[in-house]
């Protein structure tokens, strides 16, 4: 059988489909991965003053906050593709330059520099909150689903039940790729009104701050050297991105 | 409590009219403890986890020690407190962290008194989530523990602490409201309740709210939260409580009503009733109280005021933001309005920057820093809302009117 859910988050509707035989399970599997989206949405907001984000900016400049494992993960990938992407992907919206935010990895804390220093978490939280949903479906025991925030970041688990792959094609005219998803995430950004990025990996995450790098400007970001494929499309036209990282990120 | 997932009541329709209740910004964080404080976690549900996030945010309040008897949660706990020493059993991070300052106790209710009388009985600071247990005997057992300990206890009725509702519960002793003449409280969302079991042999204990054996249903474990706004706004019991419920949308075996209603009465008449549901999102989760003078209705982190035509004109009227739902036209309440608005920021007051959990959290380890400061939600308080939400769950199951012990 095929479960939908769905729910309105970080100004989009996020859908999940999942096939299995037990429905018990199937929607308690959904719920509990719409609750997880919910509850990313309503932490890494800007707009929310209830939100993790604006807790970081109202104590900038003062002491470090601990994270939780996932908030430090998506803040060490947003660091991380930042410097694989000289820039262009940069989730203090140019206000912190290469320190304003301030990890430390054995205290596991975050620090904004100075109360200058925005956040806006926008061109990574949707692959976030997928990928921490797609884990709670696998470990709820959910074998094929798949996920997507507005369409433009998604993901697969396992194979539809009917076919060999979640298949998705990205808009936006000719040659435009058609990628199948077994286990495999996809980012979809937009840049401009003409510029367009897919990004196809194994972590929503990555492929959204990618897809938003590359979108930006395509000879800037190098991507992972193993299990990522990129396009982008310039003059109407999609071409493949090459550029892979020298060492593995 | 859970978060709402429909935001109606923060929107207008239309012109902004109503009055939003929006206290001091400066005491509404962010908090810092005067020393830091040792903290044990017991129970890595959900809430457990929200309890772990929001102590994150106090400076000073150090996670130590995280305990849950599931392996999958204890290790999902053990991600969340960098740190933090992880344990199976409570009696063992008791035994093993004799410098914890204090314990906050979030397992399935009906595990609560258990937990709580150890941790009380090694001489720990305790909040044990709400409600405090699910039968009359294990919420005065632990009423009675944490009476005869002499350690700081609170009850996890987040409300008494809201600032928001604090605010609000002035207005409400006030000719801005004079005397009251209904309540009603609401809690509406389309959720089945259940939580995925990893295994077969899980699914009753991770799914124990739907157990009618050890679950006191969404009277209890809803109905008691948003009762004890009632309890603590009308500073009296009531008498007696009718109920009924039945499952209107998840035919999945339960027995557990997934829609229930209620009456509670005072004996002046006072009825509030409640609804609680699990079929439909409408409405989200609020209270409110209606008066001679003026209504409240309060949701989480905002609340509104609503004046009768005929109520005497409040001087900070004039600085007020108003907005609309449907006929009722209400004023946005912000205090410090003059200042605020001098500076521009009168719309920042809107709303809590933190959710209710954070100041309960954040009041209890000020008590634990201040023995002299009482909580705002003590053991004697959580045992008169405990009680209130267990009796209106057996006018639910049972049908009929119930009698409520004074």
């Amino acid at each position: 059988m095929e479960l939908r859910a769905a729910t309105q988050a970080m100004g989009t509707r996020f859908e999940l489909v999942l096939h299995g035989a037990d429905r018990t399970l199937l929607v308690a599997a959904a719920e509990a991965a719409i609750d997880v989206i919910e509850a990313e949405h309503r932490r890494l907001s800007r707009f929310d003053p209830a939100s993790l984000v604006s807790h970081l900016r109202r104590v900038a400049g003062g002491p470090a906050v601990v994270l939780d494992r996932d908030t430090w993960d998506l803040f060490a990938d947003a660091v991380d593709v930042r410097r694989a992407s000289r820039g262009r992907f940069d989730v203090t919206l140019g206000t912190g330059g290469a320190t304003g935010v301030q990890l430390d990895r054995s205290a596991r804390t975050i620090r904004l520099a100075s109360p200058a220093v925005e956040l806006d978490l926008g061109g990574i939280a949707k692959g976030h909150a997928l990928d921490l949903a797609a884990r709670g479906l696998r470990e709820a025991g959910v074998e094929r689903a798949f996920l997507h925030g507005g369409t433009s970041s998604g993901c697969g688990i396992g194979r539809p039940a009917d076919r060999r792959a979640w298949r998705v094609v990205a808009a936006g005219g000719p040659g435009a790729p058609a990628v199948d998803l077994v286990d495999r995430a996809y980012s979809v950004s937009a840049w401009g009104g003409a510029a367009l990025a897919c990004v196809v990996g194994p972590s929503a995450r990555l492929a959204d701050a990618y897809a938003t790098a590359l979108a930006l400007d395509p000879d800037a970001a190098v991507l992972p050297r193993d299990g990522w494929e990129a396009w982008v499309r310039r003059d109407h036209r999609w071409r493949p991105v090459s550029r892979r990282a020298r060492r593995v990120a | 409590m859970t978060p709402d997932r429909r935001t109606f009541l923060r929107q207008s329709a239309g012109a902004l009219a109503g009055v939003a209740l929006a206290p001091d910004l400066a005491a509404l964080g962010p908090r810092r403890l005067a020393e830091p404080k040792s903290l044990g976690v017991v129970g890595l549900g959900r809430q457990g986890r929200a309890i772990i996030a929001e102590l994150q945010k106090i400076e000073g309040a150090g996670i130590k020690a995280v305990c849950d008897t599931s392996a999958a949660r204890l290790a999902t706990g053990l991600e969340r407190a960098p740190g933090a020493e992880g344990f199976a059993d409570h009696r063992a991070l008791l035994a093993a962290r004799r410098d914890l300052d204090a314990v906050i106790v979030a397992t399935p209710t009906h595990r609560h008194a258990a937990v709580v009388l150890d941790v009380l009985a090694a001489g720990k600071h305790c909040y044990c989530e709400a409600p405090l247990g699910h039968t009359a005997e294990e919420a005065r057992a632990i009423a009675a523990a944490a009476d005869a300990s002499r350690r700081v206890f609170m009850t996890g009725f987040t409300a008494r602490s809201n600032p928001v509702y604090q605010l609000a519960r002035t207005f409400a002793r006030t000719d801005a409201f004079r005397d009251v003449v209904s309540g009603r409280t609401h809690a509406h969302r389309k959720t089945s309740w259940r939580l995925p079991a990893s295994a077969a042999a899980d699914e009753r204990a991770v799914n124990w709210r739907l157990d009618p054996e050890v679950s006191t249903g969404l009277a209890g474990e809803i109905g008691s939260h948003q009762l004890d706004v009632m309890l603590w706004f009308l500073d009296a019991m009531p008498v007696a409580v009718t109920g009924s419920g039945a499952v209107r949308f998840h035919r999945d075996g339960r027995t557990v009503a997934d829609t229930v209603q209620a009456a509670v009465r005072w004996a002046d008449g006072t009825v509030v009733t409640s609804a609680i549901s699990l079929a439909n999102s409408y409405g989200a989760q609020h209270e409110a109280l209606h008066g001679t003078n003026g209504a409240f209705v309060l949701a989480g982190t905002h609340g509104w005021m609503f004046k009768e035509a005929d109520a005497p004109t409040l001087g900070w009227e004039v600085y007020a933001l108003r907005q609309q739902f449907h006929q009722d036209d209400g004023i946005i309440l912000i205090a410090d309005a003059t200042k605020l608005a001098a500076q521009g920021q009168l719309r920042a007051g809107i709303g809590l920057p933190y959710p209710p959990l954070y100041y309960a959290l954040a009041d209890f380890l000020r008590s634990v820093t201040h023995p002299t400061v009482p909580v705002p939600c003590s053991a004697a308080d959580g045992l008169r809302s405990t009680l209130l939400g267990i009796r209106m769950n057996e006018a639910v199951v049972r049908g009929g009117e119930v009698t409520i012990e004074g």
